[in-house]
C-alpha cells in the first residue's frame, strides 16, 4: 500500500538546483502540504488548564490535604508512564511529555478523599497508568478513561477510605 | 454572511501576491504542451517533427470521448513529439517546439478592445458551445474537467443558477483575485455567455470576504450597469476552507446540497464555473482565441517578488521563477498549484498547463510533516470533513484493508480538501489514507459494474 505511512517524504540530491548550494531534491508527499499546528500536547494541556479553577476550588475548600493528594497522584501517573514505556514495553519513544499522564494525574486526584494515605494513592496511580492505559497499548487505545479505571479500583479495595473524608474546613 | 454549512477550516491566507498587478511573462526559449492537460482521454498529436507552427495552432486534437484540443502557445518550429515527464511524475506524450517570433494566427483578434454580447450579434447557443470546445477550455481552478461538456446538461436536467466561483479558497493563490480586478467587464461577458449558451436566467458571482476589493469592484459595476448585465449577482462569503469546492460552493450560494455521486451539481440546477474560465470563455467567443496562456501565482515566503504572471501554457516553471526573483536557498518542497490540494513537483522542468494555478516554493523547515502519534479519538477531523465523513474511520478501515467498511462509510465521496488531515492534532495521515481506500473502492465498483453489464 503506497503512501499510507508517514514516511511518504524523500530527501536525495537534486540536479536541477546547481549553484545554488542546496544539494537536495525537493521534498515530494502528498497534500495537504499545510497543517493547522494543533498538537497532542496542546490538547492534553488544554484540557488541564481547563481544570485550573477546579483545582482552585480544591484548593480552597480542602487545603493542604489536596495539595497533597493531587502532586502525588500526578507525580506517581507520569513516574509510572516513564518506567512502563521505558523499563517494560522497551520503548525508544517516551510519551510523557504529550502531557495525557498529567491530566490523568491530575483527574484521579480529583476523585480522591483529601486525606487519603499518599500509599493508596500511588496504587490507584498505577492502576490507572499501568492498567487502565499501557496495557491496551498507551495512548488513544485505552478504552475506559484510565482515571476512572484508577478510581473504581481503589472503590472497590478500599472502600472505606475511599468514601470518609473530612468536611470543608469552610463549611 | 453566507457559507458552506458542514466541516470546514481556517488555514493560514499567505496571499503575499494580492497587491502585484498581473505581469506578461515572458514567451519561453522552448515550450512543452502536454497531450494530457485535462480530465479524460489525452489529445492525439496532428503535427510532426519540424513542422512550422504558429500561436494558436492546433497542436493535438481532441481523443475519444471526454477530451480537448491542445493549441501552440508560441510560434516556431516543432522539435519532437514524444513521451516526456509532467507534473503527476508519469511519462506522457508532449509536443515541443523550439521558439523563433511571436507569430499569431490571423483568426485570432489580439485587441483589448471589449466586445459586449452586442456586437456579436444574435450569436447562438450552440455556436457559443462550438467556440468553447474549439478553444479547448477547461476548469481552470485546477479541476481541468472540459467546459464544453460542462455546459450541455444532460437530457432531463436544467441550469437554473450559474454559479462563478471567485472563492479562490487555496491559501496562497490571488491569480482569481488579480482576474477580477483587471478584468472585471470581461468576465461578466463570460457569463452572459454562458448563461446564453444553457438558457439560464440567473447567475451568481461568489466571492470570500477576504477580497472586498473585487466585491466592490464587481457590485458597483454591476449596479451603473445594470441594464447591460441583466440577472447576475455577486455574493459575499465568509471565509472558509474548503469553500471552493464545487459542493460546497453550491450549498454556500443557493443552500442545495448536491447528492452522492454518480449526482451532479447539474442535478439540483447548478453549473460551477471558476472566474479563469469565464475568461478564457470569454476570450474563445469573442476574439477567437484558445486556450494558450493562463495567470498563474508563484509565491512563497521566500519568494522575492511574489508575482501574478500572465504565462504562456507550456513556459517551463523554471522560467517564471527566474522571472519572481529566482529559487529562494531554502526552498525544500515545489507545489504545483496550492498547499490544501496542490501536488509537489519533482522537479522545475515540468511546463505550466491549463490546470496550473500557482507555483508554491516551500521553505525546507515549513516543507516536513510533524511526528505521527497515535489518534486520540478528538473528532477533530470528523467536524472538519466537509463531506459530513468520519476520517479517522475510513483511515482505520484502510489500514485494515477493510474496502467495504471503507464503501459503506461513503469513502467515495471524499473530495480530497485535505481539511482532516490539517486538523488533526495527532498529524495523522489520514488523506494519504483515504485516497488509497477511495482509488481501491472506485475499482471494485467499477468492476463491479462490469461484472453486472456482462450478465
Ligand atoms: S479530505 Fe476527504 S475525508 Fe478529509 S476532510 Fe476532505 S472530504 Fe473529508
Ligand atoms: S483528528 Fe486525528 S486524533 Fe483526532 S480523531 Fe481524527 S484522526 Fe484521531
Amino acid at each position: 500500500m503506497p503512501n499510507t505511512s508517514n514516511s511518504s517524504q524523500v530527501s536525495t540530491p537534486l540536479p536541477t538546483r546547481e549553484g545554488q548550494g542546496g544539494g537536495s531534491r525537493p521534498i515530494i508527499s502528498l497534500s495537504p502540504h499545510v497543517h493547522g499546528g494543533d498538537s497532542v500536547q496542546r490538547n492534553m494541556y488544554g484540557v488541564c488548564i481547563a481544570l485550573v479553577p477546579a483545582l482552585i476550588a480544591s484548593l480552597y475548600f480542602f487545603g493542604l490535604g489536596s495539595a497533597i493528594v493531587l502532586a502525588t497522584s500526578v507525580a506517581a501517573c507520569v513516574f509510572f508512564e516513564w518506567a512502563i514505556t521505558r523499563f517494560i514495553l522497551d520503548r525508544e519513544r517516551l510519551t510523557i511529555c504529550d502531557g495525557s499522564a498529567v491530566l490523568t494525574g491530575l483527574l484521579l486526584g480529583f476523585n480522591l478523599p483529601s486525606n487519603l494515605p499518599i500509599w493508596i494513592i500511588i496504587i490507584g496511580a498505577l492502576v490507572a497508568i499501568g492498567i487502565g492505559k499501557m496495557t491496551f497499548g498507551g495512548l488513544g487505545t485505552n478504552p475506559f478513561n484510565p482515571a476512572l479505571v484508577g478510581r473504581v479500583f481503589l472503590l472497590i479495595s478500599f472502600p472505606v477510605q475511599m468514601t470518609s473524608w473530612p468536611l470543608s474546613h469552610q463549611m | 454572511m453566507k457559507t458552506f454549512h458542514i466541516g470546514g477550516v481556517h488555514p493560514a491566507e499567505n496571499k503575499l501576491s494580492a497587491a502585484e498587478p498581473i505581469r506578461t511573462a515572458a514567451i519561453p526559449k522552448q515550450a512543452v504542451f502536454s497531450m494530457f492537460q485535462h480530465i479524460g482521454a489525452p489529445a492525439v498529436p496532428v503535427v510532426k517533427k519540424g513542422d512550422e507552427v504558429k500561436v494558436g495552432t492546433l497542436l493535438g486534437e481532441a481523443g475519444k470521448g471526454l477530451s480537448v484540443p491542445v493549441f501552440s502557445s508560441v510560434s516556431g518550429k516543432v522539435n519532437k513529439v514524444d513521451a516526456v515527464l509532467d507534473s503527476s511524475g508519469t511519462r506522457r506524450m508532449a509536443v515541443i517546439v523550439d521558439v523563433e517570433g511571436d507569430e499569431w494566427e490571423d483568426s485570432i483578434d489580439r485587441s483589448d478592445k471589449l466586445v459586449t454580447m452586442k456586437d456579436l450579434g444574435g450569436i447562438t447557443a450552440e455556436e457559443v458551445v462550438n467556440r468553447i470546445k474549439a478553444a479547448g477550455i477547461v476548469g481552470m481552478g485546477g479541476a481541468t474537467f472540459p467546459t464544453g461538456i460542462k455546459l450541455m446538461p444532460p437530457p432531463g436536467t436544467k441550469a437554473e443558477a450559474i454559479i462563478v466561483n471567485a472563492v479562490e479558497c487555496e491559501p496562497y493563490l490571488t491569480a482569481d483575485h488579480r482576474l477580477m480586478l483587471e478584468k472585471p467587464e470581461q468576465i461578466l461577458v463570460g457569463i452572459q455567455l454562458i448563461k446564453h449558451a444553457v438558457n439560464c436566467p440567473k447567475a451568481y458571482i461568489g466571492i470570500e470576504m477576504n477580497k472586498p476589493d473585487a466585491i466592490k469592484l464587481l457590485t458597483d459595476l454591476l449596479k451603473e450597469k445594470a441594464a447591460q448585465y441583466p440577472g447576475i449577482e455577486v455574493v459575499p462569503l465568509k471565509v472558509k476552507y474548503p469553500q471552493g469546492g464545487e459542493k460546497q460552493l453550491i450549498d454556500a450560494v443557493i443552500g442545495r446540497q448536491v447528492p452522492a455521486p454518480p449526482a451532479l451539481p447539474i442535478n439540483v440546477g447548478a453549473i460551477v464555473q471558476n472566474v479563469g474560465t469565464v475568461y478564457a470563455i470569454y476570450e474563445a467567443v469573442t476574439k477567437h482565441k484558445p486556450l494558450i496562456e493562463r495567470i498563474i501565482t508563484v509565491t512563497g515566503k521566500s519568494v522575492k517578488n511574489p508575482s501574478n504572471f500572465l504565462a504562456r501554457i507550456g513556459t517551463p516553471m523554471q522560467q517564471l521563477i527566474d522571472e519572481a526573483g529566482g529559487l529562494p536557498e531554502d526552498t525544500g518542497k515545489i507545489i504545483g498549484g496550492g498547499p490544501m490540494m496542490g501536488r509537489a513537483l519533482m522537479s522545475l522542468e515540468v511546463p505550466v498547463t491549463k490546470g496550473s494555478s500557482g507555483l508554491l516554493l516551500m521553505a525546507e523547515k515549513e516543507s516536513r510533516r510533524g511526528e505521527v502519534s497515535p489518534c486520540i479519538r478528538c473528532a477533530k477531523c470528523v467536524s472538519a470533513c466537509p463531506m459530513g465523513l468520519e476520517p479517522y474511520l475510513l483511515a482505520s478501515y484502510t489500514r485494515l484493508k477493510d474496502w467495504d467498511g471503507c464503501e459503506k462509510n461513503d469513502v467515495t465521496s471524499c473530495i480530497e480538501c485535505g481539511s482532516c488531515a490539517f486538523t488533526c492534532p495527532s498529524n495523522r495521515p489520514l488523506l494519504d489514507n483515504i485516497r488509497v481506500a477511495k482509488q481501491t473502492v472506485m475499482g471494485i465498483i467499477k468492476a463491479r459494474h462490469m461484472e453486472a453489464i456482462k450478465k
